[in-house]
């Protein structure tokens, strides 16, 4: 099987990385470099780590949450489950009853950043530390480099005409047939700084958002910012042309039956990722069916809904629900199970803990 | 927040789903909620569902269940497949184990690597790669590691139990924590005159029981969510045309206390054998336009593989699922809620399911809209991708009588379509996260319903022949030796929680 991507910088060089390592000597992977890598700084999500261990590289610096406006998502967890219910339902109980600490008060990956420090994510389920996790600060032309080494020592070539190929991937970049999204999504999201390893966002990009129809049109399948446009500078581009990638060779979407499977499943992940961007920084007034939805139930009893395919895990969802001001109206009844004054104790402790954990990691 | 919690909880119905709510509700809601149940000895049980799924062992957990209790309670045998017989023709088989097969290979799935050796001709049986599948074959069983990195943590497992004796266990853990049970018969129901919630029932005997929240465990006729607030029917029987069952008990005779269940295929549907300590249970669901009471009955009484032990009892039901399963201050759960047949043993799992999203979604008294809508958006979705696959095993067969002709020239839903030529083409599966049934599962369907992928992953070339070779061979030959080095079935029983009636 022959492929050929046709782009450049992290879009190509990232779906060359991937495909050419798994396939091995069962697929030729050709790159034709359309232009130079642009220049800037890209945010990874934590699970791009998994990805670059299996590429074997160590890239990036690392980031310990994003700041849209005011309010701090830390990456990791925040606070445990308890009974089986998750940590926010505990502190919305305790809020109303004057609790004043923030949510982000018992993620330790919030604490260390607080306080300059740095550890890994711990592999123990027990330690604290198993709660802690970063996303990537990468420089982009860096970073297509690197993969660009990968990917050629995995075997894929750089080839200056368009050979033959049975899958052309289009990583140019360059929008397509766009669906429209621009009434919910005016803007994107801008880097503005890193400070405390926390990333910071404005909203002033401008922005021509939309999706492709069909991510796979004929034999040409559209990978990043040739295949949708959301402005997720904030790691959700990112892990969008990750997952895509992961996808394209998990399928090698030729025949149709995998191109039909191939679009449905594309389609729902760049829209549940659009999903997360309209809510951080897009227009609100009527938002898509499935975000309407996840609201509804956020503000009913602060449940979160998760649909196949999603980009952000539950917990950025839940801070970033509050950080847009949708409340929930009451918390899971049956945290009631524990006497009020059991829980807040419960928080007491669970956020000493933390704060002598992050007081312990190391400076750096 | 939560200014008007649920006080009172009524059960209407009693048998596994009602006893499963009541206990799982007991164990679950603050002590200040009160609940009932109320039930009658007149009405009788359906309590055919009596194998089940691996997820059960979750639901006995979060009850502090000790399992060898249970099972000497119950007379339950252990559950590592079910065998499927002449779904493709006369004596045609195969195996659809727990667990998964084999180990991926970094992104490369393993039935590709597997899909790759059948393709060149050298692939041992893909059971050859499972654990379970293993056991089952040789008729032993031992508990799973807990150690991820042993083959034994390969092995899962789920029950054959007596449900009627289940509800009777559960029904004391309940009692226990506070339940109360009431002996009756509803009479009549009462609603409120505006907003139409269920305000009580009253009994033949003039007792009347008021609640909160009232859970319909009726069975098929749905006494609150149908009966009375009309939810409405989705008749799903175009598909699924079984209509009937006969069941009856039989002594353990044949093959004996099998770890598996088995599922036959028979002229206008199928029978299941489900062997327990003391009795294996026996059933044949079949479509009533194609053959008659009689004729199920005699064909039932002619494959038993021992002394029949009880008169043949009748079911009758229709494949479909309530509209709506949650309306106003009613939660339909069980067979109210709608009905597939138990061909994978999704009965039980399908009440679990049902209590395990009435505690995430637990209401106060303003019963919010959007979460009743929310629990009959999951219910539904959950409910489709069982079906799906549950047609799957009807429409891909290879028989030759009208029924099962039939079923192989029906329209079927367009997401079992997409998912069978997806499958056909290159073994591609991507499941949703909604599905009970996962990858392993369908695998083991659609190869064994004869669905062989016309091509691999061409990832799966990259491999060199001789390591993959040396690898499977490697793989099947410790699955294998650790099933050998298993007890058998029945001593395992023996020894963890056999019941006076169980005789080896």
């Amino acid at each position: 099987m022959k492929i050929l991507i046709v782009g450049t910088g992290v879009d190509a060089w990232l779906t060359a990385a991937v495909l050419a390592g798994a396939a091995g000597r069962a697929a030729r992977i050709a790159v034709r470099e359309t232009a130079p890598p642009a220049h800037g700084q890209l945010v990874g999500l934590p699970a791009l780590l998994g990805l670059h261990a299996r590429l074997g590289i160590e890239v990036g610096a690392p980031l310990l949450g994003l700041r849209h406006g005011d309010m701090l998502e830390p990456f990791g967890d925040t606070g445990a489950m308890m009974e089986g219910l998750p940590f926010h339902h505990y502190w919305l109980r305790a809020k109303a009853h004057g609790e004043t600490a923030p949510l982000e008060a018992w993620s330790l990956t919030a604490r260390a950043a607080a306080k300059g420090r740095f550890a890994p994510r711990s592999a123990d389920p027990r330690s604290p530390l198993s709660t802690l996790d970063h996303g990537l600060l990468l420089d982009a032309a860096a970073y297509a480099e690197t993969l660009k080494a990968v990917a050629l020592k995995a075997g894929a070539e750089l080839v200056d005409h368009r050979p033959d190929a049975d899958l052309v991937v289009d990583a140019s970049g360059e929008p397509g047939d766009w669906i429209d999204w621009s009434a919910w999504l005016p803007t994107g999201a801008r880097l503005t700084g890193v400070e405390d390893r926390i990333a910071t966002f404005a909203h002033d990009a401008p922005l021509k958002a939309g999706r492709r129809a069909r991510a796979v049109e004929g034999d040409v399948v559209a990978v990043g910012g040739a295949l949708a446009s959301i402005g997720a500078a904030d790691g959700g581009d990112l892990h969008l042309l990750q997952t895509t990638v992961s996808r394209l060779a998990a399928l090698l979407p030729t025949g149709p039956a995998a191109v039909a499977e191939f679009n449905r499943l594309t389609a729902m992940a760049v829209e549940r990722a659009r999903d997360m961007a309209i809510l951080r920084w897009g227009v609100l007034d009527a938002p898509p069916e499935e975000l309407a939805w996840k609201i509804g139930q956020f503000e009913s009893r602060g449940r979160v809904v998760m649909y196949d395919e999603e980009t952000w895990p539950e917990g950025s969802w839940v801070h970033a629900l509050l950080a847009r001001g949708v409340t929930p109206k009451r918390w899971d009844p049956l945290v009631e199970r524990a006497p009020l004054a059991q829980t807040r104790e419960m928080l007491g402790r669970m956020k000493a803990v933390l704060e002598q954990t992050a007081e312990a990691m190391p400076r750096g | 927040m939560s200014p008007s919690p649920i006080r009172t909880v009524l059960i209407v119905g009693g048998g596994t789903a009602g006893w499963m709510t009541a206990a799982a509700l007991s164990k679950t809601l603050p002590a200040t909620t009160a609940i009932t149940l109320v039930e009658s000895e007149q009405i009788g049980t359906v309590g055919v569902g009596e194998a089940t799924i691996p997820p059960i062992s979750t639901f006995n957990e979060i009850l502090g269940i000790d399992e060898a209790e249970f099972m000497l309670a119950t007379k339950a045998s252990f559950k590592l497949a079910i065998e499927f017989v002449d779904w493709m023709g006369p004596g045609h088989r195969y195996l659809h184990p727990f667990g998964a097969y084999g180990l991926d290979i970094e992104a490369l799935k393993f039935h590709q690597v597997w899909l790759r050796a059948h393709h060149e001709g050298w692939a041992p049986p893909i059971d050859a790669f499972n654990l379970s599948a293993q056991a089952s074959h040789l008729g032993r069983f031992a508990l799973p590691s807990k150690d991820p990195g042993q083959v034994m943590s390969s092995l899962k497992y789920a029950f054959h139990f007596d449900a009627g004796l289940y509800a009777k266990f559960l029904r004391g853990q309940a009692e226990k924590r506070g339940v109360i049970r009431v002996e009756g018969k509803v009479a009549s129901v009462q609603q409120h005159g505006e907003t139409g919630f269920v305000t009580g029932v009253t009994l033949d005997d003039g007792r009347t029981l008021e609640a909160d929240l009232f859970v319909d465990c009726s069975g098929f006729r749905g006494l609150l969510i149908e009966q009375t607030l009309k939810a409405g029917f989705e008749d799903w029987s175009h598909w699924l045309p079984n209509d009937r069952a006969v069941a009856m008990p039989c002594v353990t005779g044949g093959d004996g206390l099998t770890p598996y269940t088995r599922a036959t295929a028979d002229t206008a549907g199928w029978r299941w054998r489900i062997p327990l300590q003391h009795r294996t249970g026996n059933g044949y669901v079949y479509s009533s336009k194609h053959i008659s009471d009689d004729e199920a009955v005699a064909r039932l009484r002619a494959t038993l593989d021992g002394e029949a032990l009880a008169e043949p009892n009748f079911l009758r039901f229709q494949a479909g699922r309530r509209k709506d399963a949650w309306v106003k201050n009613v939660v339909a759960i069980g067979l109210s809620s709608g009905f597939l047949e138990p061909l994978e043993s999704t009965s039980i799992h399908l009440i679990q399911a049902g209590i395990t999203k009435l505690l995430a979604l637990f209401p106060d008294r303003g019963f919010d809209p959007v979460e009743i809508a929310e629990y009959n958006r999951l219910t539904a979705l959950q409910v489709e991708l069982i079906r799906d696959f549950i047609i799957l095993h009807f429409h891909a067969n290879g028989r030759d009588e009208p029924y099962w002709k039939a079923a192989r020239e029906m329209a079927i839903p367009e997401t079992l379509r997409r998912k069978m030529d997806l499958f056909a083409a290159s073994g591609r599966l991507f499941g949703s996260d909604y599905d009970l049934f996962a990858d392993a599962n369908w695998i083991a369907v659609l190869l064994g319903q004869g669905i062989m992928p016309r091509r691999h992953d061409p990832l799966a070339d990259a491999l060199p022949a001789d390591m993959l070779k040396a690898q499977l061979t490697r793989l099947s030959t410790i699955i294998g030796q650790t099933a050998q080095a298993l007890p058998t079935h029945e001593a395992f029983i023996a020894r963890y929680c056999a019941a006076p009636e169980f005789a080896k």
